[in-house]
């Protein structure tokens, strides 16, 4: 026994930290950031137990609340300087809700059995009513979780079906996004989902998911949910029979590929629009919102944020569509919340409330569950703003001035590439990763934008840009250094 | 009576000698670990002396401010504000503000009050009064007061003599003539909105907690506090004045001019102006003669050269955190203060209730970690009742990185383990914690579950809160860093490299490595987590979800009589019943609320139950299967392909539900409910249909071996049930000997038909 112990630390190779590298370390970056967004949490009166799933803001500024455990609470109070709100439990005993949508005074509740509308009748306060919507999808397994999205403006929802254990399809579409039309149709409309943890509009109301890291997906990712399209993972082939309306399944992708190579024989596949590169940028991301705050929230507008479970962070991401295909990059943004994120929703005042939960998976954040409000301090941060493709290279565009004398260095802006092994196996490495060395840069007058060109632009790779000795007007580097933009199309050349 | 002559008396004892009101600063005092010139500099800080006289060196903690008197009107009483202003120290034992008005004639004096306050009573929104706060629970209050850490600063000025005084006092008597309760409650709820230096720190206290306190504080007599327009001659005066006696300096408002500056620093003198002790045309402060003294000379001497250990002193003094912390050997709760901080886990021993220590706690807490316990609200010791106030980061944000700088331990290295071996490590960590290794969950939460015993500090908050060095070694000798603390040393000191020592450190790193997956670390063995069970209430209670006896559509219903049902929403049908206790859920891990009936239940068929006569086969169309070697659904549309929709439940007043559903054009409403008569208690499901056209619709009501009594009376060896007045067939199910199916045809006219079923649970 004794021998046996020996051996464990021998076998220890020795570097200075102690890491927990399956969980992921968070940027470091906590510390300045709260600078620029505080983080509250909104305490919980005991005994309420609310692992939030999903949230929707009502017309008179309550916060809906659904949660894991099936209770559909509504929250006021959660935009006080000091929160201690009032939490009403509107509805209880349904199953696992992960989308939360409302209209003309009825809920549209997400659970893992059906989408159901609900609503309170008599006026108590209570819901008394529980219409199904649509339960036209199989659910034979617990991991078959079903995540909802908002209404459209044309009044549709969508609900996207985990696969059965995660790994399977076992039961009807499960691995498949469907549409709800006003009238209560049922619609299968993309097959090939993993393991979705969001579902909802981007920034442009193009409908995208979240995709989860696992069997052919090397990494997280956002991505568009194309009518008609398949989302990468061909194990719920099986059920194109039952849907008409989406003509024969895709011939199958060959494991082992490139999806740049893969996507010309399956015309079907959808590219990932956004990848979150393994660790660096979340390892379970979940919900996302678009920031329409008109400012409330800084210098963010318009742009996506969303969660992540295992790590409980916060990131960014914006989209393009290029050549007709959506893609785009991720941003980090705040990290150190309590416990793992499974939806965020902006409040009425424009501050961003996120919830969840950190049983089941591993978590960074240590509360069995939480609600953490972030507010924005009114201070800018110094901030990648965004990353867009240009035929040349990339436009890098600043929250602030960037020193000019710094920027117009090519030298400064360090960028390496990869992509990802489309496969069938779980995850997958970072493989054919280039370098490139940036040939010029053009710098705005006024100091919020740089221009760089590369020699070359590689489609399927995620750029990672290091802007680490980069500095704003005051010498100040940038709050969070990388951001990583996935190409799939180059636009043409003007 | 008592009441009044009370503060004074406290005064007395409070203060020593000094027989005058003095600035109230209770960490430096006679007491304080700085030395003299260092203790001067801080209480000029504290007394913000740098707001008129420039040029003094930096004292990081300097107070910038005085309260924010943008919304006084509405906060506080006239009649204070008129006392407050004629004689500050009196109005309000302790205060740092000066007397600005001495050097008035009597006359001049009473003007100038009352201008000032009809000039401050206007300050505010007239017209909204502060939102109306609830009325608070005095008797909470004085819980309150005595329990979160009050006592610290504020001793027990209010609760009479008999009870010693903490050394340094601040009275409060002065509340209840100053504040409504309402006013208070709002100050005490977000203290750094009004008071943004942070000396009054907030204590995160509930809108609830602040009401309670506040009543307490008030008791009772409260003035109303409302903002109210004076003779607009008056304001204009009062406002004048506010700026010539340069308070603006202090209390600095909008549209108002920016203060005057006064003599600069290097100009002072330890025995002029506000240090003379006389009065004049200066503001002026009744200083004890310490703070005279250490004041006097810090002018003399000068600054001493900063530095990071004296700023930390500096700053753990100006604050008092030194009433509840010890340092150094410096401070610590008084003993008076000690008895009064309580615990909930009082087998913890003192380290369970009484603030740690701050010896090397920058070396000690990792700064993020600091950061949200001083600023954030964020609390590692929950069962400790006093708590750890916020002082505001803009006040003392610079704090942690001092710590950082002034503590340290020398470093452990903690090795990265492995891919490979990664898994190993975290199970030995994993086994050491649980009660089959060391056991820390005897005494420590895990992930805020118990093992039954202490819920002390909750292991999986080790990694965001603590440095892998201080770990290291407070695991290898808990008392050499914590003297007296209740956690036992595991590993026996042994001579170093020697097999003690080197078995201790694989030990206590792979615990930490352990801990370091957050909460992806198993649950270590001891820690329950039992399902939650789900009790009824009044109402009758439905709860959804996967379950072995309703499938994974299931609805589990439970009524106050103690009967419950189980309905599969997948198929339409009744499945299960049970009495007793309703159910307990999966919660835990990734349980996704699936259900089971806490006592063994009736199982009845799950396949679909219903189907249209004209359509159905011979044979009743059961559920497809799917096993372990054909895992996929053959057959995923069964239920719609019968015509089966199910469109939901609604909730009557007494919470029980009806379940609608259709078949084809044929709508059912579905609702069972307790029904007693004499000893029997049974369910009774009432079926109302509604046709469009005459139809026959067949209803399998029950399969299994089946007994067929008199009066419509079908029994299991479990289950009783007696159908309405109607055909049925008892037919071989499956095959002929192994049971039956009985077959019940409801004849339905065009509108709506009613039937009637009982289900008595023979067990």
């Amino acid at each position: 026994m004794k021998s046996c112990a020996r051996l464990v630390f021998c076998l220890y190779f020795f570097v200075p930290f102690a890491r927990a590298e399956e969980v992921g370390e968070w940027w470091g970056t906590a510390e300045r950031e709260r600078e620029y967004y505080r983080i509250t949490e909104i305490p919980i009166p005991s005994p309420l137990v609310i692992e939030a799933g999903a949230f929707a803001t009502l017309p008179d500024g309550r916060i809906a609340i659904g949660t894991r455990r099936g209770d559909l609470f509504l929250c006021s109070g959660i935009d006080n300087r000091k929160p201690s709100p009032k939490f009403e439990l509107f509805a209880t005993g349904l199953d696992e809700i992960f989308g939360l949508a409302f209209r003309d005074g009825a809920f549209y509740v997400t659970q893992s059995c059906e989408l159901t509308r609900i609503t309170d009748q008599n006026g108590d306060g209570r819901a008394d009513k529980f219409e199904t919507v649509s339960d036209g999808w199989g659910y034979a397994n617990y991991h078959e979780y079903a995540f909802g999205s908002k209404f459209d403006p044309q009044g549709n929802l969508f609900v996207a079906l985990g696969l059965s254990n995660s790994y399977h399809s076992r039961a009807l579409f499960r691995g498949w996004a469907m549409k709800i039309t006003p009238q209560g149709k049922t619609i299968p409309i993309a097959s090939g989902l993993r393991s979705p943890g969001g579902i909802g509009h981007n920034e442009h109301g193009a409908l995208f998911y979240i995709e989860s890291q696992g069997p052919w997906n090397s990494s997280c990712s956002l991505k568009f949910l194309k009518e008609g399209g398949f989302m990468g993972h061909p194990i719920s082939f099986n059920w194109y029979e039952y849907a008409p309306s989406m003509g024969k399944a895709p011939v199958e992708p060959e494991s082992g590929g490139r999806i740049v190579t893969e996507k010309k024989k399956v015309k079907e596949l959808v590219p990932y629009a956004v990848v979150f590169p393994y660790i660096r940028m979340g390892r379970s991301i979940s919900g996302f919102v678009v920031n329409r705050t008109k400012g409330r929230f800084g210098p963010f507008e318009d742009q996506i944020f969303i969660g992540d479970y295992t790590q409980s962070i916060v990131m960014r991401a914006t989209t393009e569509k290029v050549n007709g295909v959506w893609q785009g990059a991720c941003y980090p943004f705040r990290e150190g919340f309590s416990t793992g994120i499974l939806n965020l929703q902006f409040t009425p005042e424009g501050n961003l409330l996120s919830g969840g939960t950190n049983r089941g998976w591993p978590v960074r954040g240590g509360k069995p569950f939480a609600l953490e409000r972030m507010d924005w301090t009114g201070r800018t941060p110094f901030e990648i703003e965004r990353l867009s493709i240009t035929p040349e290279g990339f436009s890098i565009k600043f929250t602030k001035p960037v020193d000019a004398d710094k920027a117009k260095n090519a030298s400064q802006y360090k960028l390496a590439t990869f992509t990802h092994i489309y496969h069938g196996g779980y995850g997958g490495p970072e493989v054919d990763q280039t370098t490139p060395s940036v040939k010029a840069v053009k710098v705005s007058a006024d100091g919020l934008e740089a221009r760089i060109t590369v020699p070359e632009i590689k489609p399927g790779h995620v750029y990672e840009f290091d802007l680490g000795t980069l500095v704003d007007a005051k010498g100040e580097t940038l709050l969070h250094r990388r951001a990583y933009y996935t190409v799939n199309e180059i636009p043409a050349g003007g | 009576m008592k009441r009044t002559a009370l503060p004074l008396a406290l005064a007395f004892i409070g203060l020593g000698i000094d027989s005058h009101a003095v600035p109230s600063i209770a960490g430096l005092d006679e007491n304080s670990s700085l030395a003299l010139a260092e203790a001067g500099e801080a209480l000029m800080g504290e007394l913000q002396c740098a707001n008129c006289h420039a040029g003094g060196a930096e004292y990081l903690f300097a107070r910038k401010s005085g309260p924010d008197l943008s919304e006084v009107g509405q906060r506080v009483s006239s009649v204070f504000l008129m006392k407050f202003l004629a004689n500050p120290s009196d109005a309000h034992k302790g205060t740092r503000m000066p007397d600005m008005l001495q050097a008035l004639p009597v006359k001049e004096r009473e003007g100038a009050v009352k201008a000032l306050t009809a000039f401050l009573k206007s300050l505010g929104h007239e017209d909204e009064a502060l939102p109306a706060w609830e009325v608070g629970d005095g008797a909470r209050g004085k819980a309150l007061f005595e329990e979160v850490g009050c006592l610290a600063c504020h001793g027990d000025s209010l609760d009479g003599p008999s009870r010693k005084p903490v050394e340094s006092l601040s009275t409060l008597a002065h509340l209840s003539g100053k504040y409504s309760a309402s006013s208070l409650a709002q100050f005490l709820h977000e203290p750094l909105e009004v008071r943004k230096s942070g000396r009054m720190p907030d204590f995160h206290l509930s809108s609830r907690e602040a009401a309670d306190l506040a009543q307490f504080l008030v008791q009772g007599r409260p003035q109303v506090a409302k903002a109210e327009q004076a003779e607009p001659q008056k304001v204009r005066l009062g406002k004048r004045l506010f700026v010539q006696l340069n308070c603006v300096a202090c209390h600095s408002l909008k549209d108002l001019p920016p203060p005057r500056p006064s003599l600069p620093f290097k100009d002072l003198r330890r025995d002029r102006g506000c240090l003379s002790g006389q009065k004049g045309n200066f503001p002026f402060y009744d200083l004890s003669s310490f703070q005279r003294k250490a004041i006097g000379e810090c002018l003399e001497e000068g600054h001493s050269p900063s530095s990071p250990e004296k700023s930390v002193k500096q700053a753990l003094a100006a604050f008092n955190c030194l009433a509840c912390h010890e340092r150094g050997g410096q401070g610590g709760p008084s003993p008076w203060l000690s008895l009064r901080m309580k615990s909930s886990q009082e087998g913890l021993g003192d380290h369970g209730r009484i603030p740690p220590s701050l010896d090397l706690v920058g070396a000690k807490l990792k700064p993020l970690w600091m950061r949200k316990v001083m600023f954030d609200g964020q609390r590692a010791r929950p069962y400790a009742h006093t708590r750890m106030p916020s002082f505001g980061e803009d006040n003392l944000g610079l704090l942690p990185a001092l710590f950082r700088e002034v503590d340290e331990i020398e470093e452990v290295e903690f090795p990265e383990v492995g891919r490979k071996k990664r898994g190993e490590v975290r199970s030995a960590g994993h086994k050491l914690v649980g009660d089959k290794g060391l056991n820390c969950v005897a005494c420590h939460l895990f992930n805020g579950k118990s093992a039954g015993g202490f819920e002390g500090l909750d292991l999986l908050a080790s990694y965001d809160r603590i440095e892998p060095s201080w770990f290291y070694r407070f695991m290898r000798s808990p008392r050499s860093l914590r003297p007296g603390i209740v956690m036992p040393s595991y590993w026996p000191p042994g001579r170093e490299g020697g097999e003690a020592d080197v078995n201790a450190s694989i030990q206590i790193r792979a615990i930490w490595h352990y801990l370091s997956y957050g909460q992806g670390a198993p649950t270590p063995s001891g820690v329950g987590n039992p399902g939650t069970n789900l009790e009824v209430g009044e109402l009758a209670r439905v709860y959804r979800g996967r379950s072995r006896i309703a499938g994974y559509r299931g609805i589990s219903v439970g009524f106050p009589e103690g009967i419950h049902y189980a309905f599969n929403a997948e198929t339409g049908t009744l499945t299960g019943l049970w009495k007793g206790d309703f159910v307990s859920v999966g919660w835990g891990g990734q349980g996704a609320g699936n259900f089971n009936p806490r006592s063994r239940a009736v199982q009845l068929a799950q396949d679909v139950s219903f189907q249209l006569s004209e359509a159905a086969p011979k044979a009743w169309p059961l559920r497809p299967e799917t096993t372990k070697e054909k895992p996929v659904n053959p057959n995923p549309l069964y239920p719609k392909n019968l015509g089966y929709r199910f469109r939901g439940y609604s909730l009557d007043d007494l919470g029980i539900p009806t379940f609608s559903y259709a078949f084809g054009k044929i709508q059912m409403e579905d609702s069972s409910r307790p029904e007693s008569s004499g000893d029997v208690h049974l369910l009774r499901r009432r079926l109302s249909i509604t046709s469009p056209y005459a139809a026959k619709v067949l209803f399998r009501a029950l399969v299994g071996k089946i007994e067929a009594g008199p009066d419509r009376i079908f029994a299991t060896p479990e289950v009783r049930l007696t159908i309405p007045r109607a055909a049925f067939e008892l037919r071989d199910f499956p095959a002929p000997g192994e049971g039956r199916e009985l077959i019940v045809s409801l004849i339905l006219d065009e509108g709506v038909s009613e039937f009637s079923f009982d289900y008595e649970i023979l067990r």
